[in-house]
C-alpha cells in the first residue's frame, strides 16, 4: 500500500489546520454560511437533511486494518456508531457535529486519511477495480496509476474550480468491475504491439440526469504520458465546459455538444503542446510508486486445501458463501473474499463500528493488512488463503457479516435516498430492505443468478440505476414517492444505459413489480445459465412491459 | 399553514421558530402561521439568526394533527422525524439469507 511521504503528511496536516481555522471563523461569525459553504465542501463536509455529513476519502478504495479501525473510531466517537460505504469507494458519516470535525480530521490524519476533494467541482477520488493487484486477468495493477493520478490531482491549482465535479477511473483488465465507462475519464490499462504499458483513454461517461457511456478518445497513451494526456483533457474541459447551467456542465455534455472528433482535436493539440515536458512521468518515479503496490509475501500453496474442501462438503451455508463470495486470485491457493454489506433488511453499504473493527482484525490476521471498498458498496479482503476462509467465515458469522449474496439480486447498489439526502425525492433504503426480504431465499437467488439491481432516490443517480440490469429511480409525483423501473443497463465492459419501462409504481407496488420482472425473466430465459442481462438483450423489453402493464 | 425551520450551525440538527421567538428542536413547540403579515414579520426576524448560529432559514407547509404541525411533504416529514429506517446498532439483524 502507498504510505505518505514527508510532503503528503505535511500537506494533510496543513490542510487540517487550515480547515480548523475556517471552522473556528465560521463559529465565531467571522465567516458567513455563504462564505463557509464552498470551504466546507472542499473538505467533504455537507449539510444534509438532519445533520452534517462528512465524506472521508479512501483512495482507490484501498485501506489498511489500522485505517479501517480508525474509521470505526470516527463512527463511535463523533457519529452514531456506523458509516456508509459509497460507490466512489469512500465512507460517509451522517451525524457529525461541526465542532467535532477538527478532532475527527486530526484523528484521520494520524492514519494518513482525510476528506479533501470528496466534494466540490474538482477531481474526486480516483476509483478502480476492487480486485486490483489480486485478479489474474489484469495487465498491471491499476492502483499504481490511481496513486499517480491522486498525487497529480490533489489541490491541482488549475483544476480546483472546474465547471463541475470530475471523476476518473482506471482499471487493469478488460473485465470492467468498476463501471469505468461511466466516468469523465476512463483509463483501461493495456499493452501495445511492442509490449509497452499504456492506456486506452475514454472520455465523457457519466450518470446523473443525462447518462452517457464514454467514448474512446485515444487507443493508446503511453504510461509516461498519462498525466500529460489527462492534463490536456482537463484543460480543454476547463476551457470549454459549460458554466452557465450546472446540469450541462459535465464533460459528457461537452463531448456530446462539441462532437468527439472536434474535442479530440483540441485534446491532441494541447497534448502535443505539453507532452515531453514537466508532466512526463519519469520511469523511476513510476517504478518507485509501483513498489508500494508490490505483491505481499505469498506462500507457494497447492490449488486446493483439505480443511477448506471438508468445510465446503460438510457445511451447506459455508459452501454457498464460498461459491458466491470468493473470487479467483492470481496466486494459487489464495482467493479474494467479498464481505457483503447487504444483509436481509438492512441499509445497503452500512457497517457499524464493531463490524469495522472485525474487518480490520481480519485484514490484519489473514489478509496482509489490506482491505478494499468496492464501488458496489461491499468490503473485500483481497488476498486470503483458502485454508483461512473457514476461520474468516466464522468471524463474519459472529459479526453478522456473512451474507452469501455477492453479485446476486440482493447485492444492490443503493443511495442514501430521502432518509438522509437533501437532494433526494424518494426513499431508497426502505425499498432495498423490502426487496432483500422478498428475495431472502438464497436458493431462489442462486436460481436467478447474477443480477445487478441498483436504486437511486433522485435523478442524480448516486445509486447507479441507469446501469442496473434492473434500475429503480425514485421520483416525487405530487408529493408522493413514485418509482420508475429501467431495464437493460450495465456498468461492465459491455456498458449500456437502461430503458424506462413505462409509468412508475407506488412504494406499495414497487417490490411486486420487481418480482414480476424477475419472474418474467425466469419464464423467458432459454437456459438456467442465461443471465438476466443476456435474456434482456435477446428478447428486449416487450415481455417485461407486457407482464408489468397488461 | 406554515412553520419556519432551519438547521443549527453547530450540530446541524433541525430547529423550528417558536412563539417565544427563539429556535427549538421540537416541532410541537413551533409557531404555526397562516400566510400574512405575522408570518412575514416572523420570517424576517428568524432570518436575522443566520448572522448567528442558524443556517438556511426557510418556510414549510404543514397541517395540524391535534396540536402537532405535520409537514405536507414527505421530505419535510422525514426531516422532522428523522430517517424512516433504523440505523447502526438499531438495525436488528435476526434474519439471514436462508437456503
Amino acid at each position: 500500500m502507498y504510505r505518505y511521504d514527508e510532503f503528503d503528511a505535511k500537506f494533510v496536516k496543513e490542510r487540517v489546520n487550515q480547515f480548523k481555522g475556517q471552522i473556528a471563523r465560521r463559529i465565531s461569525g467571522e465567516l458567513t454560511e455563504e462564505e463557509f459553504k464552498p470551504l466546507r465542501l472542499m473538505n467533504g463536509l455537507y449539510l444534509q437533511l438532519h445533520a452534517y455529513m462528512l465524506r472521508v476519502a479512501i483512495p482507490y478504495g484501498t485501506l489498511s486494518g489500522g485505517q479501517m479501525r480508525m474509521l470505526a473510531h470516527i463512527a463511535r466517537t463523533y457519529d452514531r456508531g456506523y458509516g456508509h460505504f459509497t460507490t466512489r469507494q469512500n465512507i460517509q458519516y451522517n451525524w457529525p457535529k461541526l465542532e467535532d470535525i477538527p478532532k475527527a480530521l486530526d484523528d484521520l490524519a494520524s492514519v494518513e486519511m482525510h476528506a479533501i476533494q470528496t466534494s466540490g467541482n474538482c477531481i474526486r477520488n480516483v476509483s478502480t477495480d476492487h480486485f486490483a493487484g489480486a485478479s489474474a486477468d489484469e495487465v498491471a495493477d491499476p492502483r499504481v496509476y490511481a496513486e499517480i493520478l491522486r498525487q497529480w490531482s490533489t489541490i491541482h491549482p488549475e483544476f480546483t474550480f472546474l465547471p463541475r465535479k470530475f471523476k476518473i477511473c482506471v482499471i487493469g483488465s478488460e473485465t470492467d468491475r468498476a463501471a469505468m465507462r461511466m466516468h469523465d475519464i476512463g483509463l483501461l490499462l493495456k499493452r501495445n504491439e511492442t509490449g509497452e504499458i499504456g492506456f486506452a483513454v475514454y472520455v465523457g461517461g457519466g450518470l446523473g440526469r443525462t447518462p452517457m457511456i464514454s467514448k474512446l478518445v485515444n487507443d493508446f497513451v503511453s504510461e509516461n504520458d498519462l498525466i500529460a494526456y489527462c492534463e490536456a483533457i482537463l484543460r480543454v474541459y476547463n476551457m470549454y465546459g459549460r458554466r452557465d447551467n450546472k446540469y450541462k456542465a459535465r464533460i459528457k455534455i461537452l463531448v456530446h455538444e462539441t462532437g468527439l472528433d472536434d474535442l479530440k482535436k483540441d485534446i491532441e493539440e494541447e497534448f502535443e503542446r505539453i507532452k515531453d515536458g514537466v508532466l512526463s512521468l519519469p520511469e523511476e518515479s513510476i517504478r518507485a510508486i509501483e513498489t508500494y503496490f508490490a505483491d505481499p509475501d505469498f506462500e507457494d500453496l497447492s490449488k486446493s486445501d483439505a480443511a477448506f474442501e471438508q468445510r465446503v462438503a460438510s457445511d451447506r451455508a459455508f459452501a454457498v458463501f464460498a461459491e458466491r463470495n470468493l473470487h479467483a486470485h492470481k496466486k494459487t491457493g489464495y482467493a479474494s473474499l467479498t464481505i457483503s454489506l447487504k444483509p436481509v433488511g438492512a441499509p445497503p453499504g452500512d457497517a457499524t463500528d464493531k463490524q469495522m473493527d472485525v474487518m480490520a482484525d481480519l485484514a490484519e490476521k489473514y489478509a496482509f493488512d489490506e482491505l478494499r471498498i468496492s464501488h458496489e458498496q461491499n468490503v473485500v479482503l483481497p488476498h486470503v488463503k483458502l485454508a483461512d476462509v473457514p476461520a474468516i467465515y466464522d468471524a463474519l458469522v459472529e459479526a453478522k457479516l456473512h451474507s452469501p449474496n455477492a453479485g446476486f439480486i440482493t447485492d444492490m447498489i443503493v443511495c442514501p435516498g430521502l432518509d438522509y439526502c437533501a437532494l433526494a425525492n424518494a426513499r431508497s433504503i426502505p425499498v432495498a430492505q423490502r426487496l432483500s426480504e422478498r428475495f431472502e431465499n438464497i436458493e431462489r437467488q442462486k436460481d436467478i443468478g447474477e443480477l445487478k439491481l441498483k436504486i437511486s432516490g433522485c435523478i442524480n443517480a448516486c445509486g447507479h440505476h441507469h446501469v442496473g440490469h434492473i434500475g429503480i429511480l425514485g421520483v416525487d409525483k405530487k408529493g408522493e414517492e413514485l418509482y420508475q423501473i429501467t431495464l437493460g443497463g450495465s456498468g461492465d465492459e459491455n456498458a449500456s444505459v437502461g430503458k424506462i419501462t413505462g409509468r412508475g409504481f407506488s412504494s406499495d407496488e414497487i417490490v411486486d413489480a420487481i418480482e414480476t420482472v424477475v419472474d418474467t425473466y425466469l419464464d423467458v430465459r432459454e437456459t438456467p445459465t442465461e443471465a438476466f442481462i443476456e435474456t434482456y438483450r435477446r428478447v428486449g423489453d416487450k415481455p417485461f412491459k407486457q407482464a408489468l402493464y397488461s | 399553514m406554515k412553520v419556519i425551520s432551519a438547521n443549527h450551525l453547530h450540530g446541524g440538527h433541525v430547529v423550528f421558530w417558536s412563539k417565544q421567538e427563539n429556535w427549538v428542536t421540537s416541532i410541537f413547540e413551533a409557531e404555526v402561521f397562516e400566510s400574512g403579515n405575522a408570518f412575514d414579520e416572523a420570517f424576517a426576524k428568524a432570518g436575522l439568526s443566520e448572522k448567528g448560529d442558524i443556517v438556511g432559514v426557510y418556510e414549510l407547509d404543514v397541517r395540524l394533527e391535534g396540536t402537532k404541525p405535520v409537514p405536507l411533504k414527505i421530505r419535510e416529514r422525514i426531516r422532522v422525524d428523522g430517517p424512516s429506517v433504523p440505523y447502526g446498532e438499531g438495525v436488528v439483524l435476526n434474519r439471514f439469507y436462508a437456503a
